[in-house]
């Protein structure tokens, strides 16, 4: 095997496993609005979150974002506590508008910080950008892609083949992952 | 009810756990000289639990049982038979430690057998890359509890 092959394997292998729920759970969220139909707006969507944590993660060589981890375990489900409000508007769910995008790029950025000290790991020596951060993002969206076809699945079923509204199945995801959330930012509370 | 919501909640834990180890071994006049990365902190707690809770990281370089520790836990092997290895020594920065061993070897094979299972005592979900370096050919082992060793060809 050549190293990228491993460094994408050991992006998705992160998501995929138990260990990054909180970010599964962000884009369950992030796309409970959507109808089965607009599925591009969600693989877009669910990219400007990839593209938002690759920078901050891409930044980790500049030390410029040494943030106080606590803090950081505080803001990620914070951006979920958000993101499930917003969708409780009727402005969060304009299936047509790009502000979901917007959402999933800025709140990125903050899970990205959540992987600061993954940067100095996967960097060194030979091993620059190209050769591990880049195919190990790869491997963070390509996982995460997989997780958006799961849930269209679940949701196409939900929507055609049950015959109800995404609305519901909205207001009962936004709901569960605000209540989930919150508990999380209680309980990291940094302050 | 209460104890449902324990499980879930310790599900999601904001700070991931990343349980992963970087290797650069490198062929070079009769040695393979190998650069093993690896979290300060994982390194702390697999001897910790050898050793004692009072074990420090900083007692390790200067402890002979680290040598065998790790090379017990990885190497190579060519034919089946382990190449003998020696430890050089260890840096610590802050989060990282860098752990230096190398294996003598006349000439470069045209396969080798990696193995690399350090920290599978600890925890089941960890991960070591290996990248192996033999003049202008890089290849990599992708190490797990569930494959502890790979054949990595040089043709």
């Amino acid at each position: 095997m050549h190293p990228f092959t491993n460094y994408l394997r050991l992006g998705y292998e992160h998501i995929i496993s138990l260990a990054a729920l909180d970010h599964i759970l962000f884009l369950i969220v992030l796309m409970a609005v959507y109808q089965t139909k607009n599925w591009l707006k969600v693989v877009i969507a669910v990219s400007f979150f990839t593209l938002g944590h690759s920078i901050t993660l891409s930044l980790g060589a500049l030390e410029v974002i040494k943030v106080d981890q606590a803090l950081i375990e505080f803001l990620i489900p914070l951006t979920i506590v958000f993101t499930a409000l917003i969708n409780l508007s009727k402005f969060g769910q304009n299936q047509k508008s790009n502000f979901k995008y917007w959402i999933a790029l800025i709140f990125g950025l903050i899970h990205g910080l959540g992987f600061s000290n993954y940067y100095d790991m996967l960097v060194m020596g030979e091993s620059n950008y190209w050769q591990a951060l880049l195919p190990f993002n790869l491997g963070i969206e390509l996982a995460q892609l997989l997780v958006v076809f799961i849930m269209l699945m679940i949701m196409g079923v939900y929507g055609f083949l049950l015959n109800k509204k995404i609305r519901d199945w909205n207001l009962f995801i936004s709901g569960s992952a605000f209540g989930l959330a919150l508990i999380m930012c209680i309980e990291n509370w940094p302050f | 009810m209460g104890i449902f919501w324990i499980i879930v909640l310790s599900l999601f834990q904001p700070a991931h756990n990343f349980h992963v180890s970087i290797s650069q071994a490198e062929w070079d006049e009769g040695l393979i000289k190998c650069t093993i990365r690896v979290f300060s902190d994982d390194l702390e707690n697999s001897l910790q639990k050898s050793y004692g809770t009072e074990y420090r990281l900083e007692s390790a370089i200067e402890d002979e049982r680290l040598a065998r520790y790790l090379l017990n836990n990885f190497g190579f092997k060519i034919n089946n038979e382990s190449l003998e290895g020696e430890f050089i020594g260890m840096e610590i920065e802050n989060d990282l430690s860098y752990l230096y061993v190398q294996f003598p070897l006349k000439e470069v094979p045209s396969s080798i057998e990696v193995y690399n299972l350090l920290f599978f005592n600890s925890f089941d979900d960890q991960s070591n890359i290996v990248n192996v370096k033999f003049g202008s050919m890089l290849r990599s082992a992708f190490l797990s509890p569930r494959k502890d060793s790979q054949i990595l060809e040089f043709q």
